[in-house]
């Protein structure tokens, strides 16, 4: 039988889930829980069990939930169904170690098919989602084969501030994470955010981040 | 990204020209123009030209002057008129300029100097406007995501009853299939408060309210918000009215009839299961409604901005919405002359609504 626990905050989705999942014959509903630490409560620990979660939780985002099961140690085979559709979301996720991936415009056929995929060692991910995980890992592969570019290029196009928000772009964090890190206010944070993306030349935070690698900013004795 | 800044520049000149109109250079992109700057600085006091026996002297102060502005605020503009005085003395000690050419340099100085502040404050509202527009592109991207996400949930959950009720369907009783239904129809009035909820946000900033003030029971009131309830849509809840002091209010039926909804919405949202409880009483010479929920309550630092439009809170349980409900409600109070305040409880959230007492004359 395949334990899964729902954790979003749509009631009407946790109930939803809770009775197409009780109508398959190899699948048990084990709870709902409305909120982050409800869900790692409940999830903790439990191996065999699929958790299907939302990113967008009251009290903490999904890849926190991810991490926190994460550094308990073995913790449920995690898979996203969130309603937003940002590829900084889905590497975050993937990087914290979700194994699933899926949008709310999919089919609950295909949520039931991925809780089974999980629970069996698979991955699943989005058929979007999958195109922009192919992309991403097509240019860091090319971005690794060549040699790390020079940061005084850096520095010649970001200031020292932007340069230290990049890192820790580069390293994952998210904008409240870097305003702590670096002791200054949200908003200070997303003008560094989108000076850099400028300057850079580059649309999205992922693509910053793998220049962030590139320039050799995230190596793992930083 | 959405959030990602790629704001397209007003003017539809070159990003070089445009980054330094907005003060945004690289590292690079200054050094040239400070090379720039330098170069402008060698011309002056400016250039002579010879038409004929004619002779014209064109006095470059502005062009560094701009430059030094762009590049360094008003300090920029300080910076450079203290050097350009200091030039200017030195030259007439030197002997090389006579003080007529002093007096006619001085002149142009504080003309250019006029000059130097309106180009400033143009800069600064330039840099001002661009600012706004980016926070502006930046709450709409927030927005989009906030409703982008508050509507495909809902939409999932219907998809996915639709789909469990036609595959269960044979093995499903009369009553079961009822509350399927009534759980799509649930998910359906979830979205369409949303929805309208935020076309009242956007009726209030495109038009003042004007509310018609008329004396309603307190009573009649509550009790309407009672009827509109639906207590199918919400099995886990119980909507309790309790009229400890009946009056009449001073109020526009229709706004308070709204606030009030929204308020028990508000509750109904963020309460798992328990009762909320629409109670009417005195309180001198204001009319006090109160409603109170039995949830998870809301967090001490998020007490000051749950009434602002679009906020949604770092909510315990329960769905956001599109954070346009508390706000309306503070709205339609402040419009009737009235208020609404976050009160303290042991358990859960109490929001009183204080309006006018009404059959008094005016």
């Amino acid at each position: 039988m395949i334990e899964v626990i729902v954790a979003d905050d749509h009631k009407l989705v946790r109930q939803m889930l809770a009775s197409a999942i009780e109508n398959e014959d190899d699948m048990t509903f084990l709870g709902g829980a409305v909120n982050g630490s409800e869900a790692i409560s409940m999830a903790s620990g439990r191996q065999s069990c699929v958790l299907v979660l939302d990113m967008n939780l009251p009290d903490m985002t999904g890849v926190q939930v991810i991490r926190e099961l994460k550094s308990q140690g073995a913790g449920p085979k995690v898979l996203v169904l969130t309603a937003v559709e940002k590829e900084d979301a889905l590497f975050e996720s993937l990087a914290a170690g979700a194994k699933g991936y899926l949008l709310k415009d999919s089919d609950v056929e295909e949520v039931l098919t991925a809780i089974r995929d999980l629970h069996e060692g698979r991955a699943h991910l989005h058929s979007r989602s999958t195109l922009s995980v192919l992309n991403e890992f097509q240019k860091s592969r090319t971005q690794s084969t060549s040699p790390d570019k020079d940061p005084s290029e850096l520095t010649a196009l970001l200031t020292p501030r932007e340069i230290e928000v990049l890192k820790l772009i580069g390293h994952g964090f998210s904008n409240p994470e870097i305003a702590e890190k670096l002791f200054i206010s949200e908003k200070t944070v997303k003008t560094h955010v989108s000076n850099l993306l400028r300057r850079l030349n580059v649309k999205s935070r992922i693509a910053a981040a793998t220049r962030a690698v590139t320039y050799g900013l995230c190596k793992t004795d930083d | 990204m959405l959030v990602s800044m790629d704001l397209e520049t007003r003017l539809g000149l070159p990003n070089w020209i445009e980054n330094l109109l907005i003060g945004r250079l690289t590292k690079g992109q200054k050094t040239i123009w400070l090379a720039v700057l330098l170069g402008m600085l060698l011309l002056v006091p400016g250039v002579d030209y010879h038409i004929g026996r004619e002779s014209f002297h064109v006095n470059l102060y502005p062009f560094p002057i701009m430059l030094s502005i762009f590049l360094f605020g008003r300090l920029g503009l300080v910076s450079i008129l203290v050097l350009l005085s200091l030039y200017h003395v030195v030259q007439v000690r030197l002997g090389m300029e006579g003080q007529a050419v002093l007096i006619n340099n001085l002149a142009q100085f504080f003309l250019t100097l006029v000059i130097g502040l309106v180009c400033t404050s143009l800069v600064d509202a330039y840099r001002a406007l661009y600012e706004g527009e980016r926070d502006l592109a930046e709450s709409r991207n927030e927005l989009l995501m906030t409703l982008t996400h508050e509507l495909r949930s809902p939409l999932f959950a219907i998809r996915g009853i639709v789909r469990n009720l036609s595959r269960n369907i044979d093995k499903l009783s009369a009553e079961q299939v009822q509350v399927k239904l009534n759980e799509a129809q649930a998910a359906i009035a979830s979205i369409n408060r949303d929805v309208e909820g935020l076309s009242q946000v956007f009726r209030v900033d495109l038009q003042k309210i004007e509310p018609q003030l008329q004396d309603v029971p307190a009573s009649q009131l509550a009790q309407e918000v009672l009827k509109r309830h639906q207590p199918e849509f919400h099995p886990d809840h119980e909507l309790v009215v309790d009229i400890q002091a009946d009056c009449l209010v001073r109020c526009d039926p229709l706004l308070t009839q709204q606030l009030l909804d929204n308020l028990v919405l508000n509750s109904l949202r963020h309460t798992e299961r328990g009762k909320v409880v629409l109670s009417t009483q005195l309180s001198g010479e204001e009319v006090k409604l109160t409603v109170t929920d039995e949830g998870a309550g809301i967090p001490t630092e998020d007490r000051e901005r749950i009434f602002l439009r679009y906020d949604r809170g770092s909510r315990l349980t329960g769905e956001a919405g599109f954070g346009v409900g508390l706000y309306l409600v503070k709205i339609y109070c402040k419009a009737q002359d009235g208020r609404v305040e976050l009160e303290d409880t042991p358990v859960g959230t109490r929001f009183a609504v204080y309006l006018k007492k009404g059959g008094e004359s005016e």
